[in-house]
């Protein structure tokens, strides 16, 4: 799914695991991160929803989103 | 992702909150150069989603939206938006919030068509006063000719990702390959009165160390319901450098107004919260940047002339030795 929004330029090589972090280790842009979170809705169910998830946060823990915690995040938002 | 043809570009944009059935509507419009929607989707928009319908989208240019070559002129800017709003079937008035040059759209927005604008959420606006057109083309131009391909390697070697590569490759394309700055400095001059005029309810952010905090005062002195907030220690930056603050004060102010509660015109010193500001430390490091690039900018213009005098010298010679 990350691969299919970065697109060109993924590190295929990058092993991906709960502390994976989006911006220091995959290195997604922002705006990729607005596409990723499109598709986890998509996905997943309607109350997936980033916008209303970031509202909680401040930019620094945006930026420090690890793959593990976004899976919690889809998780809590589905069960 | 969601895409519409606007005045014949293809344009990115994101419809989140509460849907049209809301209360109000907010349009979130972005800066200039490296920003797009996304900055305000992780900032503003989350402040206002849980009440009001949110319309985001990145600016011609920028993002995922097309690149022309032409048409980055500021009436340009106001008619996209415009046609965006006709085509997600929005007519009624809707509360624009901008952020930098994002703000500068809104209020030439809320200057030629009041009837379409709610009212104004101006953080950190850069605005058309005197002068202000021919400023801002040339410090966009200097961030342009700073990066020449040599520092740029040097630059991106350091720093080697990819977001930064790509952030860069839109920030040169729209300076070297496009009209951008040509037509900024064709940007119309928003008088005193026009100013005056403009009264739909404001509230407006700025940074105290903000290199546009003169904005800030001219909005103070004219505009005649504009509720300011100057955020402490903060910088232009101040929605990345204030987050929380700023997205409680532009939630607030949208909840009093739909409360009913008027809009006046009153100045703020709003202390951040802890951990926040920073601003003073980062006006400088873009002071010693801009200093760097003028310095720069002047040497390529003196070698530019030293060759231009020689060339004419040997012009001269050559009419001489012809005499």
């Amino acid at each position: 799914m990350i691969a299919e929004v970065i697109g060109e330029g993924y590190d295929l090589d990058l092993d991906i695991t709960r502390d994976t972090s989006f911006a220091e280790d995959i290195e997604i842009e922002s705006i990729e991160f607005v596409a990723f979170g499109e598709l986890l809705r998509e996905t997943y169910d309607e109350r997936v929803d980033l916008v209303a998830w970031f509202g909680e946060m401040d930019v620094d823990q945006i930026i420090a989103l690890t793959v593990g915690e976004v899976v919690d995040y889809v998780v809590r938002c589905t069960s | 992702m969601p895409y519409l043809d606007v005045n014949g570009l293809r344009f990115h944009y994101q419809r989140v909150g509460a849907g049209d059935a809301a209360d109000a509507t907010v349009v979130m419009l972005h800066g200039m150069l490296v920003d797009n929607l996304s900055s305000l989707y992780y900032t503003t928009a989350p402040a206002v989603a849980d009440f009001a319908d949110v319309l985001l989208y990145d600016l011609r240019g920028h993002g995922r939206t097309e690149r022309p070559p032409s048409g980055y002129g500021l009436d340009q800017g106001v008619d996209d938006l415009l046609a965006m709003l006709d085509l997600q079937g929005i007519s009624r008035p809707v509360y624009l919030l901008g952020n930098s040059y994002g703000g500068t759209i809104g209020l030439a927005t809320a200057q030629r068509y009041p009837e379409r604008v709610a009212g104004l959420i101006l953080i950190e606006a850069h605005f058309s006063v005197e002068g202000w057109s021919e400023e801002f083309a040339k410090d966009l131009e200097l961030a342009g000719f700073g990066l020449d391909a040599e520092d740029m390697q040097r630059w991106l070697d350091a720093h080697a990702g990819r977001k930064i590569n790509k952030l860069a490759d839109q920030a040169l394309s729209l300076v070297g390959q496009t009209s951008m700055i040509a037509d900024l400095r064709g940007a119309p001059t928003l008088h005193a009165d026009a100013l005056r005029a403009i009264d739909c309810p404001t509230i407006a952010i700025y940074g105290e160390y903000s290199d546009v905090i003169d904005r800030a005062h001219d909005l103070e002195a004219l505009h005649p319901c504009c509720e300011m907030n100057i955020m402490l220690d903060c910088s232009h930056s101040a929605l990345m450098e204030a987050t929380i603050t700023v997205r409680s004060l532009v939630r607030d102010w949208l909840i009093r107004r739909a409360a009913g509660e008027e809009s006046t015109s009153r100045t703020t010193k709003v202390r951040v919260r802890e951990g926040e500001g920073s601003g003073e430390e980062h006006r400088s490091t873009v002071e010693m940047y801009k200093a760097e690039l003028r310095r720069r900018h002047a040497l390529v213009a003196e070698a530019k002339a030293a060759g231009i005098r020689a060339v004419e010298a040997r012009a001269v010679d050559a009419d001489g030795g012809a005499g």
